[in-house]
């Protein structure tokens, strides 16, 4: 199997994508800002999860995603 | 897999007289996420396949989310994932918090909520080909002695012990919803709690309706006077956070009067511990009256697990009912939350 193309650990969120700093996902532990490579991410397989609740939900009680946690109107956004 | 006739009809009238002429011998496919793993593991083999991709989008009913909070009605057709985060659906976080937790995204963009109500169980017995157990025409249903440990626990009076694997149902029900179900000829409205059942033999399914009627919708109407607020929230307790099944769930929901913190009309639902879905009036007696803390939510749990029977290997899930049934409630109130310690 190819592994995903990834560039050099980086610190602080990918251009474009202001998020939550509690939203995680395994690529993103393991690539950092490259997690946008990872090919889950890609097809939009990605589980993510909040490292506040530890669950795929925030602590409102939202999904916690990338979508939703770039979020800046809820509550337990907290700006990466 | 085992060849069949494909049936895509673009309305519900032709979806409806297909699930007739039928007469129990067709599947209906909505996400497939459910009915093709059956299908390639020959756990069920249907002459005709009913895809309501034809007409689901262009029939609002059944694909849309649609009302004002608090009557808030859900096409069967809806993807989990529009529930986690539909902005109708906000006041109901046991169902959104519930959808959201669902398996993972390729099944929460495929899976609809018609399809969370109506799957097969998932035990292991029942999704072997090579075992005949008692919902495949056996005599006997194998995880009474044998591997249980995902089983339920309220087992009195039931030769199978299987566990309802719908996580939508118990936040469903404490929030008082009703299925509009149709057929050919009929149209009936039924409380969700009379959707399920407890299967006992081949031919019999997890839920009532009848080969050739068709959930379309569920009704979310929550009885809450005026000017009160309503609480609610569900609990699960899994092996892992995400691809996963709960162990155990418990849905909670009540209403708090104005300035005030007592609660009433107390629904508390259970999940994944009985063959259906359980209302336990017993847990919600506790609560009912009470303002809403450690100790009441603590004394509500325990009445929760009054009546269970567990099976050898799942004693363990009494325990863990106690505590999804606590933090439930406690995160209805909008207590200290359960990852704060």
């Amino acid at each position: 199997m190819e592994l995903p193309q990834v560039g050099p650990h980086e610190v602080g969120p990918h251009a474009g994508l202001t998020r939550c700093i509690h939203l995680q996902s395994k690529a993103m532990a393991v690539y950092g800002e490259g997690f946008t490579a990872d090919p889950d991410f890609q097809n939009d397989l990605t589980d993510f999860t909040c490292l506040k609740t530890g669950r795929p939900l925030g602590p409102d009680n939202g999904p916690a995603n990338l979508t939703q946690c770039c979020n800046a109107e809820r509550d337990c956004y907290e700006e990466y | 897999m085992k060849n069949f006739t494909y049936y895509q009809p673009t309305s519900l009238s032709g979806v409806l007289k297909v699930l007739d002429e039928a007469a129990g011998k067709a599947e209906i496919l909505a996400g497939g996420t459910d009915l093709l793993d059956r299908m390639k593991e020959y756990i069920s083999q249907p002459e005709k396949v009913v895809s309501l991709v034809g007409f689901s989008g262009p029939f609002k009913e059944i694909s849309s989310i649609a009302g004002h909070p608090p009557t808030v009605t859900i096409g069967a057709g809806v993807k989990l994932v529009n529930i986690a985060e539909s902005e109708l659906l906000r006041p109901y976080p046991a169902l959104t918090s519930a959808a959201a937790q669902i398996a993972g995204p390729q099944i929460r963009n495929m899976g609809t909520l018609g399809g969370s109500l109506c799957q097969r169980n998932r035990c292991w017995y029942f999704r072997d080909e090579h075992v005949q157990c008692l919902l495949k025409g056996g005599r006997r249903c194998f995880a009474h002695d044998g591997e249980n440990q995902y089983h339920a626990i309220f087992t009195q009076g039931h030769p199978c012990v299987i566990v309802h694997p719908s996580t939508l149902a118990p936040p469903l029900m404490v929030l008082g919803a009703t299925c509009d179900i149709r057929s050919h000829k009929a149209q009936r409205q039924i409380p969700i709690e009379q959707l399920f059942q407890a299967p006992v033999k081949d031919g019999q399914r997890e839920h009532t309706l009848a080969p050739n009627e068709l959930l379309v919708s569920v009704t979310i109407a929550p009885k809450i006077p005026p000017g009160a607020t309503l609480r609610n929230a569900s609990y699960e307790v899994k092996q892992k956070e995400t691809s996963d099944w709960p162990i155990v769930q418990a849905s909670v929901a009540y209403y708090t009067e104005a300035g005030g913190q007592v609660a009433k009309g107390v629904r508390i639902a259970l999940g994944h511990v009985a063959p259906t879905p359980l209302l336990s009036p017993a847990a919600a007696k506790v609560l009912e009256g009470q303002e809403v803390n450690e100790k009441t939510a603590s004394a509500a749990a325990e009445a929760a697990v009054e009546g269970a029977r567990p099976l050898s290997q799942n004693a363990y899930k009494v325990q863990q009912l106690k505590v999804a049934v606590r933090r439930a409630i406690l995160l209805a109130s909008g207590a200290k939350p359960y990852w704060e310690g």
